[in-house]
């Protein structure tokens, strides 16, 4: 196990060198951060435009300035933002929290809707109840989320009233707002995942449920709710798991459209404004956090598996 | 027909007139809903000011003490420190915490600010700034003339570095402190654009004790004499001001609070205006507006602006360094296509850099290509084989206007005999890319500046970083810097004229369309006046009940 996990580490540190390393040609070398600061209306002299490139160390030489950020994003300093008076950490410490709430309750959502739907649909197949459930999740799947979140505003925010249109207020301030805010938002991005994993289930307890043991077991006398229950959830969760943990880690490069959407600020949009006004160090320091993010994610998920699944353990043994 | 803000007519008549004039009204119809509106007006006049109040400037309610007014911004504030301050969004805000030095009405006359009065002396080469008396800052401090010498020694300082510099420096060279209430500016040269510098971004008055305080963090806690005061900003969210109750204007500002969002799609910002989530909304599609046209709560103001939408091509290299090309471009445009398409006809045709104030040609010159197929095709074959060859015009496929504005010239041109292909560009890098000369032609747009001396020095100065046409003319350098010298604008006009008769054909622009700047407020929000620099002036606005 701890060689696993030594090994494990080894890879997440080469991963996390090769993103970061390229995110770094990208904006410093392909990319004019300078240029992109000042931006339109501005009128700059060279003599301005140099001095501004020096003081951001963007004369140095490119393994220089690599290693200077590499030595200080390993004590957490991520630097200064080039365009805006805060540090990136700073910067991200308030967007992150806002995108993996919003990741988080999407996909907690998704999953609740996906299981409790798909298993019912997959116990009466065939019924009304599973042709419905398959229409609703394939047109869940093909709805464009920016589409749905715009008439969800327009439908629950504008004509019912129920929710406010836009806005989001920090957990901070208040729970209760922050969760009205959330609403809207979490119901369109988990719509998809809704029903992406009722369809998922429906085939994986279907799987289960054409085993044998699961007519062994009904001949032994167990009922239908336990077998299911105690036996063929949890093994058709194994494979979601994985799949869950595939979308949560794509959603933290920020669920950049629903965020647009609905103003919420959090990774997505911190990072699209960062890289459209040449905000190198935040870019840079928001991939790093992704990328370790997605890279502890699927560490975790990878020990989940093998705790879960005790024939995998004997693979990485 | 342009709008001014002091309309004869309600909104409700207005867009009847809009539509009789595009030919979508006949005209019994249009008399029969006047007649109809006309007594409405009569019944529901009585109590409300709803309708009359829209397109006149401010409104008839009295004002409120009190409320909170949410606003969404043009785009994202990255700093509220005006010497470091290049986006567009930050202004409406910096316009409620800080104070100009001076200040400009519609028609860009430069009113007084924190300076009351002021004058000239030393042939043009000093200026005297006769300050408000007992002004304080948010934090206390006194923004007295020491401050405002701490301020503009900032942006001559070159350590510091700041982007707004070259809107005063060169020609100030020094400023100095006669009393606390006067301060002397001295410039190498008479320089007449400098009390418009001094009412943009060089003339914002921080306080020097905050600045101290916060170093490099100052600009995300800013502290100015202003009629608000900061209180909170949430990394790209909201940013929340109250009211100062120091202020030196007595008795103003009249809402408690201001609250700037960042909502990033224009539609759900339009259903945030009929929610009464947000309270005003300017920069708004004419595609959007027919929803809030039919919305008896909020009021539509339209004006005539002076934002002008231009295609672009670089002069100093083939093959637009052709003149009978430059001449086919420019006659071939359809410019009323791009109004209609882009716009929903709500605009003019655009004919020169100025557009507005007192440099401006006419409203009825023409320009120096005014739309005509035949025209076009005469100065193609004069262009000769340049004009056969495939020209590439590069569009924001990803921002409406710019992509619209692309999409209604093409057939145009096509018909005129140019041989093009349009490809797709991202709009935000745009800009950038126009700079480092990456494409050939293209597109853009400008919003006009209080003094002539401002855009086009960015525009047609040889080597100015913003002159992404790469036009360059050594005498119009000269006649630029002359004119600038000259403070009497009747003796300075002749020199624009000369100016503009160059740069307008030659350029490397081929002026389109100005929209018309429309915004809008809830009926209930009183003292909205737009400017034609499309910012808002929150701190004017109050609640009439």
């Amino acid at each position: 196990m701890l060689a696993y996990l030594v090994r494990r580490v080894g890879h997440a540190i080469i991963v996390l060198f090769g993103v970061t390393l390229v995110t770094f040609l990208l904006t410093r070398v392909v990319g004019n951060p300078v240029q992109l600061m000042f931006g339109q209306g501005t009128a700059v002299t060279p003599q301005q435009v140099a001095r501004t490139r020096a003081s951001l160390g963007l004369n140095k030489p490119l393994v220089l300035q690599y290693l200077t950020w590499a030595g200080h994003a390993l004590t957490g300093n991520l630097g200064r933002s080039f365009t805006e008076p805060r540090t990136v950490a700073s910067d991200i410490a308030s967007a992150a929290p806002v995108t993996i709430e919003l990741t988080i309750l999407a996909i907690v959502l998704a999953v609740l809707i996906g299981v409790s739907v798909g298993t019912l649909a997959a116990v009466r197949k065939g019924s009304a109840v599973d042709t419905a459930s398959a229409g609703a999740s394939s047109l869940a799947l093909a709805v464009p989320n920016f589409w749905l979140g715009l008439i969800l505003i327009y439908v629950i925010g504008l004509k019912l009233g129920w929710l406010p249109v836009s806005g989001f207020t920090p957990i901070t301030a208040s729970l209760g707002d922050n969760l009205r805010d959330m609403v809207l938002p979490v119901l369109t991005l988990s719509a998809f995942y809704a029903g992406s994993y009722t369809r998922y289930v429906r085939s994986l307890v279907l799987a289960g449920l054409s085993q044998d043991y699961v007519r062994a077991a009904e001949a032994k006398g167990i009922s239908r709710a336990r077998v299911l229950r105690h036996h063929v959830l949890r093994n058709a969760l194994i494979p979601l798991l994985t799949v869950i943990g595939l979308d949560v880690a794509g959603l933290m490069g920020g669920a950049v459209v629903t965020e647009v959407i609905f103003s919420l600020p959090g990774v997505g949009s911190l990072l699209e404004n960062a890289i459209l006004t040449g905000d190198v160090p935040t870019v840079e320091g928001t991939i790093l956090v992704i990328a370790v993010g997605v890279v502890v994610l699927n560490m975790v998920l990878d020990l989940l598996y093998g705790y879960l699944h005790p024939q995998a353990r004997v693979i990485y043994d | 027909m342009p709008l001014s803000p002091k309309s004869e007519f309600s909104r409700e008549e207005t867009e009847l007139l809009y539509a009789l004039q595009r030919g979508k009204l006949s005209r019994r119809r249009f008399l029969t809903y006047a007649a109809g509106t006309s007594a409405a007006l009569v019944v529901a006049g009585c109590g409300t000011n709803t309708l009359r109040a829209s397109t006149t400037a401010g409104t008839a309610g009295k004002p409120k003490r009190g409320g909170s007014l949410s606003y969404t911004l043009p785009d994202q504030v990255e700093t509220l420190d005006p010497a470091f301050s290049t986006q567009f969004g930050e202004r409406p805000v910096m316009l409620c915490i800080y104070d100009r030095l001076v200040t400009y009405d519609t028609n860009f006359n430069i009113t007084p600010g924190l300076a009351q009065t002021w004058s000239f002396s030393d042939g043009g080469k000093t200026l005297t700034l006769h300050l408000q008396p007992n002004v304080k800052f948010h934090d206390g401090t006194s923004c007295d003339a020491n401050a405002v010498k701490w301020n503009l020694d900032r942006l001559l300082n070159p350590q510091v570095n700041a982007p707004m510099a070259s809107l005063i420096v060169p020609p100030l060279s020094a400023v100095t402190v006669v009393n606390s209430t006067t301060v002397q500016l001295h410039l190498s040269r008479p320089w007449r654009p400098l009390l418009a510098a001094l009412a943009d971004r060089a003339g914002y008055v921080v306080s020097p004790a905050a600045v101290q305080k916060y170093g490099k963090d100052y600009g995300s806690h800013p502290v100015g004499s202003g009629p608000f005061r900061f209180k909170s900003w949430v990394p790209g969210g909201n940013i929340t001001l109250e009211r100062f109750e120091g202020y030196w204007q007595k008795g103003k500002p009249y809402l408690d609070e201001i609250i700037c969002t960042n909502v990033m799609d224009s539609s759900v910002a339009v259903t945030a205006l009929e929610a009464n989530q947000l309270q005003v909304l300017t920069d708004i599609p004419a595609s959007l507006l027919q929803a809030l046209a039919n919305n008896e709560n909020v009021s539509v103001n339209k004006i005539r602006g002076g934002h002008w939408y231009a295609t672009q091509y670089d002069v100093n290299k083939p093959p637009f360094n052709d003149k009978n090309l430059m001449a086919a471009e420019g006659y071939g445009a359809d410019r009323k296509a791009v109004l209609e398409l882009a716009f929903s006809g709500l605009g003019e045709v655009a004919t020169n850099p100025l557009m507005v104030g007192w440099a401006a040609p006419k409203l009825s010159y023409p320009g120096p290509y005014p739309t005509s197929l035949s025209k076009a095709k005469s100065a193609l074959a004069k262009a000769g084989a340049v004009g056969h060859q495939r020209l590439t015009f590069t569009a924001a496929s990803d921002y409406t206007a710019y992509s619209d504005l692309a999409q209604a010239l093409q057939p145009g041109w096509k018909s005129a005999g140019l041989d093009i292909s349009i490809q797709g560009a991202a709009y935000a890098t745009l800009y950038s890319d126009l700079q480092s000369g990456k494409y050939d032609w293209s597109e853009t747009d400008w919003t006009p500046r209080a003094d002539p001396d401002g855009l086009l020095r960015l525009l047609f100065y040889t080597g100015n970083s913003q002159n992404t046409t790469r036009f360059s003319d050594p005498q119009v350098d000269h006649l630029l810097d002359q004119a600038a010298e000259i403070y009497d604008t009747k003796k300075a006009l002749p020199l624009y004229e000369q100016i503009l008769s160059i740069v307008i054909p030659y350029g490397g622009y081929d002026y389109i369309a100005m929209p018309e700047q429309v915004a809008a407020t809830r009926s209930n929000v009183g003292g909205f006046v737009q400017y034609p620099d499309d910012l808002a002036r929150l701190a004017d606005l109050y609640y009439t009940d």
